[in-house]
């Protein structure tokens, strides 16, 4: 199995034809959602095995939200971990966020409220995590579109910073987050990827996002990326250096051309990142 | 200030409630974004039902699948980790409700059954869980797992009336994939092979056994027609890949 580096998208059921059938220019792996797959069979998994041949694997959970209040159900980690130990990937990613209460899902990734107690709770759930999937543990930043409640003892970017500190854990840097994030709630999206600690940096997610006529912006995953987003990711990989990356794409499938053009435009973005990096390593 | 249990109980609550009042959306914040929360929420939610049961959302209409998710979300909300599998969550929940309502059209419910059957074996997992050996009758038989056993009060696996209803009749139906099936399929089981497979599937009973007590229940007679006939059935079952040998 190849190693998980340069642009991968994530294997979509509607995009799996095409992505499996074509040899795409750039394209070196895939990332898969483990809850579309753990304990389902047929054309689910006959394409997870398809492309098992083809790719190696990162994946990123939906649902394990690792701001949840209650840990999750033990059953559900263990089958967890055996899936992710069955593809062989070099790490696990999921969201800092939470998607529900008392057991009811609500299937979307809410914000946390920016406080000690939700530091704190993090950092256990990424414990608790390693721990029970036996694989580092990224975690991602999230598009939030509110603060909740209606005191904050941080910022979003301390947070997450306190948050990767106290877990010590890896990062899973996405882009349109950060993009959206700073439209929406009014900073510099530079300044924000300038703070953020480059050796945590695991791998990072490029999408396209939706802008309301309000001018509130929704990370939808269904829209081609914006040059904005490209050029974000250029100089996040200034400073981080080459790290895997991912374009996702949930909804709005296009025809398939446009996303092979999105991965080349990142695959240029990633090689100029190595070049710099080998120009390091031989001035050093 | 609130704890974290509690904002994300309550942010919770709001996105899977009725509309919320001003009280609950200012304890969370921003009332507008909370508002947009719960309503992208619960379109994905709903979005996931039309695709899952498009028969069963046109027969109840806009008006009553509106009441019967807004039910289902103030009643019993989705539990399942895996996104489809709110389709069941639903479902349960649904068939229920919509069978105690006399102002829908009987059926519907059984259609929910139905259509929510389909959708749950089509992805389910085949692979058998324990080894599997030839057929034998002194050992409890294993099927494929991506099966399931339904008992309807109408006929909504085949067309429909003229008037757009559903004939009124007990059938039960075995909900399966084939093993190179991309989709479900069902086909009607008679009362003593679905008798049967319900006995089977409720212990672990050797065939022999299973046939003994659905005989002493439906007080058949053990003949040479019935072993035949069971021959038959089984070798049906073995082609269609649902009867995949003896559990080892």
């Amino acid at each position: 199995m190849t190693a998980v580096e340069g642009i991968g998208i994530g294997l979509r059921y509607a995009m799996a034809e095409a992505t499996l059938g074509r040899d795409v220019p750039g394209l070196k792996w895939l990332e898969v959602h483990p809850e579309n797959y753990v304990a389902r069979g047929g054309r689910f998994r006959h394409i997870l095995e398809r492309a098992a041949e083809k790719f190696p694997f990162a994946t990123h959970g939906l649902t394990l939200g690792f701001g949840a209040a209650e840990p999750a159900e033990a059953s559900y980690m263990r089958a967890l971990r055996d899936f992710l130990h069955g593809l062989g990937v070099p790490w696990h990613s999921e969201h800092l966020c939470f998607s529900g209460s008392a057991g009811v899902m609500v299937h979307d990734l809410l914000p946390l409220p920016f406080t000690h107690e939700a530091v704190r709770t993090a950092a256990a759930r990424i414990a608790e995590a390693r721990d029970q999937l036996e694989l580092p543990i990224a975690v991602e930043n999230i598009s939030y579109y509110a603060t909740l409640g209606a005191q904050q003892e941080m910022s979003e970017q301390d947070f997450l910073l306190e948050v990767l500190e106290r877990a010590d854990c890896k990062l899973l840097l996405d882009v349109n987050n950060v993009f959206v994030n700073s439209r929406n709630h009014r900073f510099d999206p530079r300044a924000y990827l300038d703070r953020i600690p480059a050796q945590r940096v695991a791998q990072i997610h490029v999408a396209g996002h939706h802008v309301r006529p309000d001018q509130l912006i929704i990370d939808t995953h269904g829209e081609a990326v914006r040059d904005e987003v490209f050029e974000l990711l250029d100089y996040a990989l200034q400073r981080v250096g080459p790290v895997p990356v991912l374009l996702e794409r949930d909804q709005g499938f296009p025809e398939f051309d446009e996303i092979v053009a999105e991965v080349a435009r990142l695959d240029a973005i990633y090689q100029r990142a190595c070049h710099r990096k080998e120009r390091k390593e031989r001035a050093a | 200030m609130s704890s974290l249990a509690e904002l994300e109980r309550a942010a919770t609550a709001l996105c899977m409630g009725g509309e919320p009042t001003a009280a609950q959306l200012a304890e969370l914040g921003d009332a507008k974004i909370w508002a947009l929360y719960r309503e992208m929420i619960q379109q994905r939610l709903r979005g996931e039902l039309k695709v899952a049961l498009r028969r069963s959302c046109d027969a109840l209409g806009d008006a009553a699948l509106g009441r019967v998710f807004e039910a289902w979300l103030r009643d019993a909300p989705p539990r399942s980790r895996p996104f489809h599998g709110i389709v069941e969550d639903f479902a349960r929940f649904a068939a229920g409700v919509v069978r105690a309502d006399t102002a829908l059209p009987a059926w519907t419910a059984d259609l929910i059954a139905y259509e929510s059957a389909l959708w749950a074996v089509g992805d389910m997992d085949d692979r058998a869980s324990d080894g599997v050996v030839d057929l034998s009758f002194d050992a409890p038989p294993c099927f494929t797992p991506a099966r399931r056993l339904i008992a309807l009060a109408h006929a909504v696996h085949e067309l429909p009336l003229p008037d757009g209803s559903y004939k009124k009749a007990d059938v039960a139906l075995c909900v399966y994939r084939r093993p190179d099936d991309k989709a479900a399929r069902s086909f009607v089981l008679n009362p003593t092979m679905h008798a049967l497979l319900a006995a089977l599937d409720a212990g672990e009973l050797t065939l022999t056994q299973a046939v003994q007590r659905v005989a002493k229940e439906r007080k058949l007679r053990v003949d040479q027609a019935f072993i035949d006939g069971l021959c038959t059935v089984l070798a049906d079952f073995s082609e269609r890949g649902l009867l995949l040998g003896s559990k080892g």
